[in-house]
């Protein structure tokens, strides 16, 4: 059997199965290296990650592995790509949330920056007691403090 | 999801990714994170955050327009170099300190690695009745703004102060061509400032005894110095340490240019609207600069990949122009309002 046909199991929290290629598996950069360590077991548990959060990193494994292996028109893929990324990550909060930690543990790179640059630019727009809500912050700041803090006008700061 | 405990910086997520995102905020955006809470200020004001940003942040261009101001003490008036910087929105992202030392006039700015603003030589007004009788003093000093220390530091000065004279970068290299002492003669003398062992050297340059510095910039790794009312661009390449002369067919007398892209954008005191060179075809054209009332266009600067031009007295909205497109006479108004007078632009990533 060929490199690229070896499939491999990868067990959610739940305990499901999810059947991927060697190639999907080797983007989780943990099991990648499981796997350059000799682990040559064909399930691998993924005991933090449950099913759904699971199933949608494979997807998002999957498609990117299926367009890095297309040639040629590499501009049309790219784009498409992004498309995929923006779709892929317009989530609620709580499965973005979700995405970001298994990626990380995962250590899916481009599935982490993607998130973490959504929760990003969902920041960068909103007024800052809609952050607060939204991401279920306490206002620590004393109305006195809040006035300061608003009247700081501050480009670099002196680490 | 797990309870996350009440010091982190996002409720469900780990610190290290919260991090992470809180890196990838642009800078103009960091106002609203000092307000959300004390933990979000506080962080983004360590030098934990600064590291974290430089991994995984982005990198931005801003623009820094380093302007003349004034204040009055015991009723006189006292001036004052200080910049302000917009991000490519167009937004205001407040005021870079002062430029310490005297105040100076006739000074060169210029950008080294990309980020840090760097300030040189210039004449400073001397008080009172000096002994020798000059009214002027001409500055070796050399100032660099570091943004991400938020502060001015002195580089090593030149060999010699000087005033009104060329400069340009050249591959990381900061060329500092002939201009002016003390007592307004000319100087025959060029130096090289190499940013990596901060030091300055002497270098030879055609003689040229009246040189009176018009501007020089960088192209293709190469240096090109005009003369004010000269018809002969000097061409230095600094990998066969030699010069050349170029005849441009015209004589130039400019007081603001910009490099974008492969051209050259210039103000000149005998032709109105906005000269275009092109080094390497050596072909000159010029771009009609509309007029606006209590704006009187004075420099030029780079701004998006565009042309920005910036009024001489503080308190006009900027114009921005694509120069490459077809239609190269349309020029829309910015939101970009620089508050002091004298304007001098440069980009710096940060």
């Amino acid at each position: 059997m060929s490199e690229s046909n070896k499939k491999i199991s990868l067990i959610s929290s739940e305990g499901e199965a999810f059947e991927v290629s060697e190639a999907v598996a080797r983007e989780f950069e943990i099991v990648a290296h499981m796997l350059e360590d000799g682990c040559s077991g064909s399930s691998i548990p993924i005991t933090t990650v449950d099913s759904n959060i699971l199933g949608k990193v494979i997807e998002y494994c999957t498609k990117h592995v299926e367009v890095g292996n297309v040639e040629g028109n590499s501009e049309k893929a790219e784009k498409d790509l992004e498309e995929f990324d923006k779709r892929f990550i317009a989530v609620e909060m709580n499965t973005l949330f979700s995405l970001i930690l298994a990626a990380n543990y995962l250590n899916v790179k481009g599935l982490l920056n993607i998130g973490c640059q959504k929760v990003a630019d969902t920041i960068k727009d909103m007024k800052p007691e809609e952050v607060r809500s939204i991401f279920n912050i306490e206002n620590d700041y004393t109305p006195a403090e809040e006035e300061v803090v608003r009247k700081e006008n501050e480009w670099a700061f002196q680490p | 999801m797990a309870e996350s405990s009440p010091s982190s910086l996002i409720p469900g997520l780990t610190d290290d990714v919260a991090e992470r995102c809180l890196s990838r905020i642009p800078r103009y955006d960091f106002r609203i994170i000092s307000q959300v809470c004390r933990g979000w200020r506080m962080f983004i004001k360590s030098k934990h955050f600064a590291d974290v940003r430089k991994l995984t942040g982005p990198v931005e261009e801003f623009m820094c327009v380093m302007m003349d101001g004034r204040f009055i003490r015991d009723r006189q008036f006292v001036n004052y170099l200080y910049g302000e910087v917009f991000d490519a929105s167009g937004n205001n992202l407040g005021q870079i300190p002062r430029v310490p030392g005297p105040f100076k006039s006739r000074f060169g700015v210029a950008v080294l690695g990309g980020g840090k603003i760097v300030i040189i030589g210039g004449y400073a007004e001397v008080e009172g009745f000096p002994v020798d009788g000059n009214r002027i003093s001409a500055s070796a000093d050399v100032y660099e703004f570091d943004p991400a220390f938020n502060s001015w530091r002195n580089l090593a000065p030149m060999n010699i102060p000087r005033y009104s004279f060329a400069f340009a970068v050249a591959d990381g290299l900061l060329y500092v061509i002939r201009g002016r002492s003390s007592d307004g003669k000319h100087l025959l003398s060029s130096e090289i400032y190499n940013p990596e062992t901060n030091q300055w050297s002497l270098m030879d340059c055609p003689h040229r005894p009246n040189f009176r510095c018009a501007f020089a910039f960088s192209f293709n790794s190469k240096l090109y110095v005009v003369d004010d009312k000269s018809r002969f661009i000097e061409i230095y390449d600094p990998k066969t340490e030699t010069w050349e002369e170029l005849d441009s067919g015209q004589s130039l007398s400019v007081y603001s240019y910009t490099v974008i892209r492969n051209k050259v954008y210039f103000f000149e005191h005998n032709k109105p609207g906005l000269g275009v060179f092109d080094p390497e075809e050596n072909s000159w054209s010029s771009v009609f600069v509309p007029w606006a009332p209590g704006a009187y266009w004075f420099r030029l600067g780079e701004w998006n990949n565009k042309v920005i031009l910036i009024a001489r007295m503080g308190g006009c909205n900027a114009l921005t122009g694509d120069l490459d497109k077809a239609n190269s006479s349309k020029w829309t108004a910015t939101q970009i309002k620089p508050s002091g007078s004298y304007p001098t632009i440069v980009l710096i990533n940060f």
